[in-house]
């Protein structure tokens, strides 16, 4: 884990609860932010933090589907309400309804595009007033590689994650002058549940094609996370940083 | 039977110098038990009790105040077998 | 910005001895450090054996009149403080005094020395109980007697976490010195339960082995026929220094403590929570607080008391944590050689997995011959492994609920 410090410093991180978000959330707690973490399974996301605060770090569950307008409000107010202020968001809460896209329906199309780009916006929009107030900030959106060069069978995800892409940009030029800086992430192919599910085979196939020859861990996402939310990365914003082992290139 | 005093300030040295690990040759009855052998009043309170059990006597805890030296604890313990005959 | 810590002393008093090296060489040999009581006293219960320090003298290191006055639990953690500052070469005198510490943990403090004056007073009436009692039984006694010797004027204190008492007080002191409060802190385990209250009282909770005629077969971790856990006494000391403290006075450091894991069940007194999730919680946040991923551990000193549930419980445990790592990580319980020291074990065990580190070999669990199909995984078996060992975890559960979790690492620049 690169060493990072972050104490003194607030964040929230969505989608915490598995995979590249608890992640994220333990090496943030382990530089010491305190770190709100938000999640919908309330027993899975409490065991996270649970964890978390077992090594020593500052974590709590906040429980919230990030694609409900109210509900982030609500969990905003709350979160606000403990840390008094936010510096750091990690936009990581996503899902996959992976489907040829001449079957994709309505529904797993509205579903993914809801969770993926709409909560992204959502849970920056809660946050952004706190940091302009505190005059400091660090948004990081996890996009994927599935944004940048297409992936057959996610149209709906890639769409959302290269979404993910515009939003950051965009937002980036908005807030740069409050010294808020807005970067995304687009990891490879990552060992977490979400991956564990698709055929061996196909796993393989991907290693093979990955340069240094194995698989990425959510720490190694939460590695980049770590350089984007420190202090010392003031001028890097509007960035996209490709985590993949050199997948794609 | 009037208490062997010889005998008793020997035995008042040995378990003395059980106690406090010294050698029974720096103990002399002129000693005083704190300023001369460095006992503290955890020590003084333990070897009261050592007295007691050796000699199945009871030392009253009023006099126990009055004891400094090796000759005190030897009057002492002298005064309450004489006075238990 | 956080301090690193390493350690530069290691002291220990064990049923295999009070020689780290020897007891070492025995451990990796197989040696059983469990043999049958003598005292008529102690071998009247149900368990009849235990892991006994028998050749244990605190002399040279205290007088005949300071051997009286320190019970037998701070006088394992006595000697074996004094052993492991003399190897890590420290000269107090030298040394700011508050800013240096000894937190010493222990089970249940000076178990013996209550029954010899509960007795006292019993037959003999209140005056003839000792004025010694309450400073010999007082637990925190083990780092009183320390910071005595060495002349230590910051924080000193005894924690009583059962069997997870020498792991929570190492962290503390890791903490401690992570934190910039100390440079030096003398930190471990001690206990010395082998008494009558300690044999009768785990007995009556079923959790002793019975199997009294064959002592060195006794303590069967992972075993399908273990009956539970044999009692053990001794002491596990460590001197943890800050890292650039320690290089300033050349010191040789002997690893790096890296991090830790502390969670609570908080559901029963004394049966562990069946399926691990606070234990593993620990277990996994001692790695990865340690900036280390799962694969990366090579080496976990368990718990493993012999206990029927304690030891399913504790797989489970491995197994949330490391997922599926916790195929290939090499792990033993070396309890089965020594027993279960208590509030000593999680002293003695860092050392053990210190010396692994070093040496590059992992010390086998003793009479594992049919292991429990619940227990599927490497425990290496009856004899040392030789294996590439840079990072291990050590793992104490302690009655309560308290988890508590340690991680280190061979140190590099």
């Amino acid at each position: 884990m690169i060493k990072v410090d972050l104490t003194g410093k607030n964040a929230v991180v969505t989608g915490a609860t598995r995979g590249i978000g608890f992640g994220v959330a333990k090496a943030l707690a382990m530089s010491g932010a305190k770190v709100a973490c938000i999640g919908t399974n309330e027993e899975k996301l409490k065991e996270s933090v649970a964890e978390i605060c077992a090594g020593g770090g500052e974590a709590k569950a906040f429980v919230c589907n990030v694609a409900d307008s109210a509900a982030v409000s609500e969990v905003a107010s709350a979160i606000l309400a403990e840390y008094g202020r936010v510096d750091i968001v990690v936009n990581n809460a996503g899902i996959t309804r992976d489907m040829l896209m001449r079957r994709i329906t309505d529904e797993m199309w509205d579903d993914v595009i809801n969770v993926n780009l709409r909560g992204t916006f959502l849970v920056t929009r809660a946050f952004v007033e706190s940091m302009r107030k505190g005059k400091w900030g660090r948004i990081i959106n996890i996009s994927s590689i599935s944004g940048l060069i297409g992936n057959a069978g996610q149209a709906n995800y890639s769409a959302s994650k290269a979404g993910v892409i515009g939003f950051t940009r965009t937002v980036s030029k908005e807030l740069g002058n409050r010294n808020i800086t807005v970067n995304a992430i687009c990891p490879g192919f990552v060992d977490t549940d979400m991956t564990r599910v698709l055929n061996p085979v196909l796993i393989q196939g991907i290693k093979d094609r990955i340069p240094v020859g194995r698989i990425g861990s959510p720490e190694d996402i939460a590695n980049a996370v770590l350089f984007f939310a420190s202090p010392d990365s003031s001028y890097v914003t509007g960035q996209v940083l490709t985590v993949d082992g050199g997948l794609i290139m | 039977m009037a208490a062997d005093r010889k005998q008793i300030e020997a035995k008042v040295i040995e378990i003395i110098a059980d106690q406090l690990a010294r050698d029974k040759e720096q103990i002399s009855g002129a000693s005083d038990i704190a300023n001369d052998l460095g006992a503290d009043s955890l020590d003084l309170a333990e070897l009261m009790i050592a007295f007691e059990e050796n000699f199945d006597i009871d030392i009253d805890e009023d006099k126990v105040g009055e004891i400094s030296t090796v000759n005190d604890v030897v009057d002492q313990i002298c005064k309450v077998l004489d006075s238990n005959e | 910005m956080k301090k690193r810590v390493v350690i530069t002393g290691m002291g220990l008093v064990t049923p295999l001895g009070c020689e780290l090296e020897a007891v070492w060489k025995k451990l990796l040999e197989g040696e059983s450090g469990i043999t049958p009581l003598v005292d008529p006293e102690l071998n009247c219960f149900r368990s009849k054996i235990a892991g006994q320090c028998r050749d244990f003298s605190p002399l040279p290191y205290v007088d005949s009149k300071e051997e009286k006055r320190i019970d037998r639990f701070a006088q394992f953690s006595y000697v074996a403080g004094i052993r492991a500052v003399e190897e890590s070469g420290i000269d107090f005198s030298k040394e700011n005094p508050f800013r240096c510490g000894a937190i010493v943990g222990c089970g249940v403090g000076g178990l013996g020395e209550i029954e010899r004056q509960d007795a006292k007073l019993d037959k003999c009436g209140a005056s003839r109980v000792s004025p010694f009692t309450i400073p010999k039984i007082m637990l925190n006694a083990a780092s009183s007697h320390l910071a005595i010797r060495f002349g230590i004027h910051g924080v000193s204190y005894g924690v009583a976490t059962a069997c997870a008492s020498a792991n929570n007080a190492m962290i503390d002191s890791y903490r401690l010195i992570r934190d910039g409060d100390l440079d030096v802190v003398i930190t471990g385990g001690t206990e010395a339960a082998v008494s009558k209250l300690g044999l009768v009282g785990f007995a009556a909770m079923r959790a002793l082995s019975e199997r009294n005629d064959e002592p060195s077969k006794a303590s069967r971790p992972f075993d399908a026929d273990r009956d539970g856990f044999v009692i053990g006494e001794g002491a596990g000391i460590l001197v943890f220094e800050e890292l650039e403290h320690a290089k300033k006075r050349g010191a040789r450091i002997l690893g790096e403590f890296l991090g830790y894991g502390v969670s609570t069940d908080a559901s029963h007194i004394t049966q562990p929570d069946s399926e691990g999730v606070y234990a593993g919680a620990a277990l996994s946040a001692a790695v990865f607080s340690a900036g280390l991923n799962p694969e990366q551990i090579d080496y976990i000193n368990a718990h493993g008391t012999a206990t029927k549930l304690g030891d399913v419980a504790e797989v489970g445990a491995i197994k949330r944590a490391f997922g599926d790592c916790a195929k290939s990580v090499a792990i033993s319980s070396t309890k089965s050689s020594i027993g279960h020291l208590l509030g000593g074990s999680g002293g003695v065990e860092l050392i053990f997995s210190l010396l692994a580190i070093r040496d590059n070999v992992v010390p086998p669990t003793l009479n594992l011959e049919n292991p429990d199909p619940a227990c599927n995984l490497d425990f290496t078996p009856l004899v040392a492994k030789e294996r590439r060992i840079k990072y291990i975890v050590s793992s104490s559960f302690g009655f309560g609920g308290h988890n508590a979790c340690v991680a280190a690492g061979a140190f590099t620049e």
